[in-house]
């Protein structure tokens, strides 16, 4: 304690390579800050998505499936729940306004319970055909609200030959896993299924399994596709988590790409601070001499330039994660990633880990040049 | 001229000095470099991306394809309408004089990626013999073309590299059997050879499917294209858009490409930013150990603006050494590298756009960085600097 203003007037020494050295480290930290927040971001999205889930597509796309499949695939053991589904590409008033229309059989809610609306809800939902759920997201983007009725032009042509497809929205709902981002018009299966006109009733695009034992996610998928291979309509299983690893491997190699980044930002910084505090103690060093002359031992000299330089990291750290924190919102939002744009309190902690580290690393070459004049040669100097 | 024969010496004397100084000078350089790397390669993907686009997609490529289409599952034109809009004017034509226009299939494939491992979709095409015959961007590299009729594909050389099990030889298995590869073709239109392409008949009916997806079309120029849309705009039976294939390209590439813009600007302010505060403090040591020999300087007479001048020639220099350095890394480890956006493949280019880009950053970091440092040497009372040790 007694060393503090020791300390505090070697900081202040030379006042302005201390506040730019602080301000370089808020700089290097705001960038920290955002790039672990979208590294962790899309850790977080493969993590919670789930292996207790299938998806079973059409092996080549295009081919619709038979919904009877729904049955064989239920009845296969440690498979709990299946959910066939069909949908629409449509847009909502202008070609801009894309809408995805998901139509869920009976079982849907049961397979995706990321999605809760009371049963109740669902129930109606099955009841009356143009019925419809929208996802908070999407009713905002549109000003829709319970009640409301609307007109959707899909790519699916009606058994009237019209392409307009018309839904009164029910409720609200939103992804649990993903809230605020889902954009999606969730409807009845079977409405969609009676009423288009374009020869595929009676065909799903995609069928949800819930199985019990997310360690035989594999075993099953597997189990699931070669059920199928020598049908005329083969189909591919895959959990939801390994969907969503695909998903981001197709954007290239993203996380490892930001852990570049992260470290050329971190070798700069190292680099520019480590100098600023090795030059400082460097015009000091007869002072120094004269602190170890007065009684000083060497470790209570390097404690006081360790102290320096963590006061200086730490100071800038915390600065820059605060900035960081404030700003995540509108930088992540402007580049619209999938993903809640709020630094996890994991980062800011992670932060201030990685500042005691730096300080560490940018102290010791100060300390060894130190170590290397002894208090006579210093104050000789200093003559 | 006094002037100027003061500016080169005081500078000359300055950039001699800087080995002397090197940890120091090295953060300029060191920050720079990292500054200029780091963005140029992120704008490197986003530059290969747009260059793929620009220059190889054909500039009289039209693709006819059935309103709101977004997604390939949702794309089909009857075999009736892909014949009225074959018939329609503004076609180019070949020698024997048909128009180049030609219906075809897709679907995807799943395929493993060579690397991760991960299931991909391939595009499977199927094309007419008359479609490829009448296309000169496409050659046949190894094997031969497919026989129509029979169980056979052709693969783009970009898919074969990208993919396991696409090799000459090989077959995949499609509804109907396996499907043998008998040729690997490539294409001037890099975009175009991250595909598999059959018969589109034969493939039609192996898939039970008889529409087809798309009509692809040759236009005779700007012209050509009016009047094909007009008429078909003008046909009640078709409900179809006609699009230059450049657009739909470019469209497909705005999304990554905006984000990587963003994502590539960000870093490089931010970073930047950090380097014009070391530059500051390198620059304020440097002005400082140099404040006898500047105030000596000034008191036999050289003038403030040399004084300056020199300050801010060296940050400048020392910020260019390091843009040079940054763009020299973002060429070697990415220039050409092959890259995958959603099936798609094209090289990174790190082009003299870019690397102009890293020098106006430099120029930038440099002349902020000195400037403060610079004014702050000229403005100190020679008298006073001159007592300091």
């Amino acid at each position: 304690m007694k060393f503090t203003p020791l300390i505090w007037a070697g900081l202040w020494r030379k006042r302005m390579r201390t506040v730019l050295t602080i301000v370089s480290l808020m700089i290097a930290f705001v960038l920290f800050g955002l790039l672990t927040t979208v590294d962790e971001g899309f850790r977080r999205t493969v993590a919670v998505a789930r292996l207790n889930e299938l998806s079973v597509n059409a092996r080549f796309g295009t081919v619709p499936v038979p919904y009877a499949y729904r049955e064989e695939i239920a009845r296969i053991p440690g498979v709990t729940a299946v959910s066939g589904r069909a949908g629409l590409f449509g847009f909502y008033q202008d070609r801009k306004n894309f809408v995805w229309v998901m139509a869920a059989d009976e079982d849907y809610f049961a397979v995706r319970d990321q999605f809760a609306p009371s049963p109740t809800l669902i129930a109606e939902l099955h009841r009356s055909p143009q019925a419809a759920f929208a996802t908070a997201a999407l009713a905002k983007k549109h000003g829709w609200k319970a009640g409301d009725r609307i007109s959707i032009e899909a790519s699916t042509v009606r058994k009237d030959g019209s392409r307009n497809w018309e839904f009164d929205i029910l409720g609200i709902i939103d992804n649990r896993d993903n809230p605020g981002l889902d954009e999606t018009l969730v409807t009845n299966y079977r409405y969609i299924d009676e009423e288009r006109g374009d020869g595929l009733r009676g065909s799903a695009w995609q069928f949800f399994v819930r199985i019990v034992d997310p360690a035989q996610s594999v075993a099953i998928s597997r189990r699931i596709v070669d059920m199928y291979t020598s049908s005329s309509a083969p189909v591919q299983a895959a959990s939801d988590r390994v969907v969503t690893e695909r998903g981001l491997s197709s954007l290239g190699n993203v996380t490892l790409f930001l852990d570049l980044v992260i470290a050329a930002v971190f070798f700069m910084l190292l680099f520019l601070t480590g100098t600023a505090i090795t030059q400082s103690v460097r015009e000091r060093v007869p002072e120094f001499a004269v602190l170890q002359i007065f009684g000083f031992s060497p470790g209570g000299v390097a404690a006081v330039v360790i102290a320096e330089t963590a006061f200086q990291c730490l100071l800038g750290a915390a600065l820059g994660l605060a900035a960081a924190a404030a700003i995540a919102p509108l930088v992540l939002g402007a580049a619209r990633l999938p993903m809640q744009p709020v630094m996890p309190w994991s980062v800011a902690i992670s932060g201030m880990a990685a500042a005691l580290g730096v300080t560490l690393l940018t102290a010791l070459p100060a300390l060894w040049r130190l170590a290397r004049v002894s208090p006579i040669m210093a104050l000789s100097r200093l003559a | 001229m006094l002037a100027l024969s003061q500016i080169a010496a005081v500078t000359m004397m300055n950039l001699r000095a800087i080995p002397q100084r090197a940890g120091a000078s090295a953060v300029i350089v060191i920050g720079m470099a990292c500054v200029v790397g780091v963005t140029l390669s992120v704008l490197s993907l986003s530059e290969g991306f747009m260059t793929a686009i620009r220059d190889v997609v054909p500039k009289d490529a039209v693709v006819v394809m059935s309103q709101g289409a977004r997604f390939p599952q949702a794309r089909f034109i009857s075999r009736d309408n892909a014949l009225t809009i074959i018939d329609a004017p503004g076609i180019s034509k070949t020698a024997e004089g048909k128009p180049r226009a030609y219906g075809d299939f897709y679907a995807g494939v799943p395929m493993t990626k060579r690397g991760d491992g991960f299931t991909t979709f391939v595009s499977l095409i199927g094309q007419t013999q008359a479609a490829i015959a009448s296309n000169p961007d496409m050659k046949i590299v190894e094997g031969r073309s497919f026989q129509p009729g029979l169980h056979e594909l052709l693969v783009g050389r970009a898919a074969q590299q990208q993919f396991v099990g696409l090799d000459v030889g090989t077959t995949i298995p499609l509804p109907q059997g396996d499907w043998s590869i008998v040729g690997t073709y490539t294409s001037i239109n890099a975009l175009a050879e991250s595909a598999l392409i059959g018969d589109a008949e034969t493939l039609m009916s192996a898939f039970q499917r008889p529409v087809f997806a798309t009509v692809q079309v040759r236009v005779e120029g700007a012209q050509g294209f009016d009047r094909l849309s007009a008429e078909i705009a003008a046909n009640p039976t078709l409900t179809v858009n006609v699009r230059w294939l450049r657009d739909i390209a470019a469209e497909q590439a705005e999304q990554l490409n905006s984000l990587l813009r963003f994502v590539g600007l960000t870093l490089g302010i931010i970073m930047g930013a950090g380097a014009v505060f070391g530059a500051l403090n390198t620059m304020y040591s440097a002005v400082s150990t140099r404040q006898r020999e500047i105030a000596t300087l000034r008191a036999i007479g050289f003038g403030p603006a040399p004084v300056v001048i020199s300050v801010l020639v060296e940050s400048l220099a020392l910020a260019l050494i390091g843009a040079f350095v940054g763009a020299a890394i973002a060429w070697l480890a990415f220039n050409g590298n092959v890259h995958t956006v959603g099936g798609a493949l094209f090289e990174l280019r790190v082009n003299r756009a870019l690397i102009t880009l890293g020098i106006g950053m430099a120029t930038m970091v440099g002349f902020l960085g000195g400037l403060l440092p610079a004014v702050r040497a000229a403005r100190a009372p020679v008298i006073d600097a001159l007592r300091t040790r």
